[in-house]
């Protein structure tokens, strides 16, 4: 116990607090994992799920899968990413059983239009007023939602986003640039009548 | 730098009424994980000898050890050595009721 002391928490990486905690199930290193990550969990399952209630509750939940689960990590892509895909995973499942919605994705329900798709550039979601922004987002079906939170806040590349959802990057690719139409749609018709006022 | 996004997040993550909430669901995490790391033990120490019972009880082998006879209704009773006799046994302490005096 007293070299856990002289070691202070930030002195240990991901990979050797999970491989102490196997070793002897002393539940001091798994503390270290929920502190380093309790409150991204948290404020992701906000995030998704709009209700603090339900956050608590789905944090709870979450990280016991990940103490259930902690010895069968691989490093196949770091924890953080591990974490975050249990996260979004959990959320998208409760979301889809509470609210029994099919749609996840906006290309469930089909093209919104039969133009030809554009790539619309990164900057005009990322110049949205933030609390705009957090209008459009909840205005998302939750797996768009879902992916441009992995790809602007967690700054995930499309082939770890791919793993977290068990899609392919030319997949991914296709949702991500279907969100961003999505999240643009619903700008413009959130705020046409004021379109300056939400950028920064 | 953080973008809209990550400071959007941020918000989440800084309020300082959810670290209330975050103690809270670590004590749950902390008295689910001591159960499992029991469960996990009793499961180490008693699940061997059950699986080995239960093959011994369907391959019919001896079980190991040493032998006891069995306990059964007409067996002797082991006395320990040392212990005195029981009271109830001589003549002269036997117990004798009010009405067996007069009639001595």
């Amino acid at each position: 116990m007293s070299s856990i002391a002289a070691k202070k928490a930030k002195d240990y990486t991901d990979t050797e607090l999970i491989a102490l905690y196997l070793q002897g199930q002393n539940t001091t290193y798994f503390t270290m994992l929920y502190r380093r990550y309790a409150n991204k969990v948290f404020a992701k399952c906000i995030s998704m799920l709009g209700d603090e209630g339900l956050a608590r509750d789905a944090t709870q939940d979450i990280f016991i899968k990940i103490l259930l689960n902690l010895s069968k990590f691989t490093e196949q892509s770091s924890f953080s990413t591990w974490v975050y895909s249990i996260t979004y995973n959990y959320c998208i499942d409760l979301i889809r059983k509470k609210k029994k919605i099919p749609l996840l994705y906006t290309e469930d329900v089909g093209r919104i239009s039969k133009e030809p798709e554009v790539e619309i550039p990164d900057s005009v979601l990322l110049e949205m007023k933030q609390e705009r922004l957090a209008k459009v987002l909840d205005r998302l079906p939750p797996g768009d939602k879902a992916i441009l939170m992995m790809k602007y806040i967690d700054d995930l590349q499309i082939r770890e986003i791919g793993d977290v959802l068990g899609k392919t990057e030319s997949a991914i690719k296709m949702q991500i640039m279907r969100a961003k139409q999505k999240a643009q749609h619903i700008y413009d018709e959130m705020y046409a009548t004021d379109p300056i006022e939400g950028t920064t | 730098m953080a973008n809209n996004f990550q400071e959007w997040q941020g918000d989440w993550e800084n309020k300082e009424e959810h670290q209330e909430v975050l103690n809270e669901i670590e004590r749950n995490l902390l008295h689910q994980a001591h159960t499992l790391s029991h469960f996990g033990r009793v499961i180490e120490l008693f699940v061997p000898n059950a699986l080995q019972t239960a093959a011994h009880l369907i391959a019919g082998a001896k079980q190991s050890g040493p032998h006891r006879p069995p306990k059964g209704r007409y067996s002797s009773p082991i006395i320990p050595e040392g212990r005195p006799p029981s009271s109830g046994g001589g003549a002269n302490s036997e117990r004798l009721l009010p009405s067996d005096k007069e009639t001595i």
